[in-house]
């Protein structure tokens, strides 16, 4: 499974995401769901599906899916 | 050893500033009840030396390591090192602090800074970079080192009573940030303790505090201790955002 699917699967269930919920046009703060608790949740989710670690600053550029996907393949996550 | 000793077996916990006082007197209870114990300081030769002690006096595994709580960006890489060995974080106590006294017509900005850089600032970074590693678990428990200053002010210690009474309000917001993660942040607010932090105080002044307190002495590190080893155990599963007094009653 390649990158961006395994993370689509981790954003809906990090953020509970409903049906029809694309996680790839949700932003951070733009979506009931990522607040800064659920941002905790899907950093930690992140971390758990991936094995890696995510540093404070990289924390703070993943404001969308894609923000993510780049952080993932900065900190060495693989597909 | 009996079962009652062994209630932290399997655990592993990160003091802060405890090569000394206070902070040793937490990981040396930490390690007497089965506990894996990281004990931390600003001078890791110090810290390592003062493990080795531990670990001889208890039998038990202690590390030490590295940490300068007051560098707040340094924190959560450090805290990263030192626990990356055991793959796990269960207990934190935030112990690292400085006490610096200045009344208030001579406290400098450069006292503040130094006071809630450590205190404050440096615990909240070290909450968030352990609140992190225990999220992937969706378990553990914090102690966080407040005062009886931050809740009845203490005179000549202005900078000192204020980090000490932010430490209250982060401990709680921490709880209630932490608890859907089943993560539990609790306080002590010690009251005088005999430490070497009040080695240099007059035997008037000792005596002044003794008598001021109902139970008629200055509190002990060890006092301390167990009140941290009762609140990081299973014992105190549904506490939660509490500052717990250990003060013999003081009344300022």
């Amino acid at each position: 499974m390649v990158l961006e699917e395994r993370l689509r699967g981790v954003f809906v269930q990090a953020l509970e995401l409903e049906d029809g919920v694309d996680p790839g046009v949700i932003r951070y703060r733009n979506h009931p769901r990522w607040d800064s608790l659920g941002h905790m949740t899907l950093i930690v989710a992140m971390e758990s599906e991936f094995d890696v670690e995510i540093g404070p600053e990289q924390l703070i550029e993943i404001d969308c899916f894609d923000a993510a996907v780049k952080v993932l393949r900065d900190v060495g996550a693989h597909g | 050893m009996s079962a009652r000793m062994a209630e932290l077996d399997g655990r592993v916990a990160l003091v802060t500033g405890a090569t000394r006082g206070i902070g040793y007197a937490v990981a040396h209870e930490l390690a007497v009840h089965g506990a894996t114990v990281i004990l931390s300081g600003r001078d890791g030769s110090r810290a390592a030396e003062r493990a080795r002690d531990l670990a001889e006096q208890t039998g038990a595994q202690v590390e030490g390591a590295v940490l300068d709580v007051s560098a707040f960006d340094a924190v959560a890489p450090a805290v990263s090192a030192a626990v990356r060995p055991h793959g796990r974080l269960d207990i934190l106590v935030a112990n690292a602090g400085v006490m610096l006294s200045s009344p208030l017509g001579a406290v400098t900005g450069a006292d503040v800074r130094t006071t809630l850089d450590t205190n404050i600032a440096g615990v909240i970074a070290t909450v968030q970079a352990a609140g992190r590693l225990m999220m992937r678990r969706k378990s553990g428990a914090m102690v966080l080192l407040g005062s009886i200053a931050g809740r009845d002010g203490s005179a000549g210690q202005i900078a000192y009573s204020a980090s000490k009474a932010a430490v209250a309000g982060a401990t709680r917001s921490a709880a209630r940030e932490l608890g859907r993660w089943g993560i539990r942040v609790n306080a002590v607010a010690p009251g005088v303790i005999d430490t070497d932090l009040i080695a240099g105080l007059p035997a008037e002044a000792k005596e002044r505090y003794s008598t001021a307190t109902p139970m008629g002495r200055l509190g002990t590190a060890a006092d301390v201790a167990k009140a941290v080893r009762f609140l990081v155990g299973d014992d105190a599963g549904f506490i939660a955002g509490q500052v717990l007094g250990v003060d013999g009653g003081l009344v300022l």
